[in-house]
């Protein structure tokens, strides 16, 4: 087990780190839509649609707004 | 010693602040006044805790530093910091986003893990955003959790929330990706017993760390900013 942070990296510099990091902050901060993405947002929102008529109202006003959404996430483009 | 380790990512900060779409900027307008750290009430009790050296090791570029230690953990989102700084540094977003950023190198899963039954039994079955089940040995000895509280006060122990928003807390989850984060935190494996050593083991009797979340291996942090000069047998205590 490592005594320090220096000796837990080894050889890797704060640089690889660094990069490590920014790679995660560039997917974070991504606005693509992949399909896995929007498969994972899919159950919330079939649930809020099946709790009463209200909600199924107020998500359908979406439609619009999400439409272009799922296309880019189920075409790619 | 660790002070003058010169292992920097000279230009980490100022790559990242594209990236993140101007959410992260203003850090490198620190005068190192240290107002932060003077009014902070995580520092006032824990004296290796020092919002300035987190910024000055961010604006450098000290990755390594900051990301693996313990002090990045202690910060609780009062946001005094903010509000003394002169220069106007949101520095509980840095925190935040800093967080994120040792999750992603290993570190801090195992003060996350402890989310996981108020994830998974309060939030998203319940949408409540309080949970009644108390974590501090201090606290349930002396008061009780909370829900013995709400008792005493004629509430019913938990908070009802409307299946209305219950439905519409699982589709902000869902839509933020929090849900599928914490279904990461539920499925972590904890350390096997059979090859943890001793100074593992000792740690598991209060706070399990998991081996692995997905494809990141996790570690155990330091008190990188702490005296004596940061180190395992500090990180024990």
């Amino acid at each position: 087990m490592a005594d320090n942070y220096l000796e837990a990296y080894g050889k890797e510099t704060s640089q690889d780190a660094g990069e490590r990091t920014l790679k995660y902050f560039e997917d974070l901060f991504s606005m693509e839509m992949p399909l896995s993405r929007m498969m994972k947002m899919m159950p919330g929102m079939v649930k809020f649609m099946m709790s009463s008529k209200d909600t199924r109202e107020d998500l359908f006003k979406f439609m619009p707004q999400m439409t272009p959404m799922i296309k880019q996430a189920v075409t790619g483009k | 010693m660790l002070e003058q380790v010169k292992d920097w990512d000279d230009d980490f900060y100022e790559r990242w602040k594209p990236i993140a779409m101007g959410f992260v900027n203003e850090a490198e307008r620190c005068l190192q006044c240290g107002k932060c750290t003077g009014q902070c009430p995580a520092a006032a009790v824990t004296p290796g805790y020092n919002p300035r050296k987190l910024i000055r090791d961010l604006v450098d570029g000290n990755i390594k530093r900051i990301l693996s230690s313990v002090e990045l953990w202690q910060c609780f989102f009062c946001s005094g910091c903010y509000s003394t700084c002169p220069m106007d540094i949101n520095f509980p977003f840095f925190i935040f986003m800093l967080r994120l950023g040792a999750m992603n190198e290993g570190y801090g899963w195992e003060d996350v893990k402890q989310l996981e039954a108020y994830a998974e039994k309060d939030y998203l079955k319940d949408g409540i955003t309080v949970s009644i089940r108390e974590r501090n040995p201090f606290v349930v000895d002396t008061v009780g959790d909370i829900g013995k509280i709400r008792e005493a006060a004629g509430l019913p122990t938990k908070r009802v929330v409307s299946k209305r928003g219950v439905a519409e807390i699982n589709m902000i989850s869902d839509l933020s990706g929090m849900t599928s984060f914490m279904k990461k935190i539920g499925g972590v494996d904890l350390l096997d017993c059979n090859t943890c050593d001793d100074a593992q083991a000792r740690r598991c009797k209060t706070k399990p760390l998991p081996s692995k979340v997905g494809k990141i291996t996790t570690k155990t942090r330091f008190y990188n900013y702490g005296e004596p000069s940061g180190g395992k047998t500090n990180a024990k205590t």
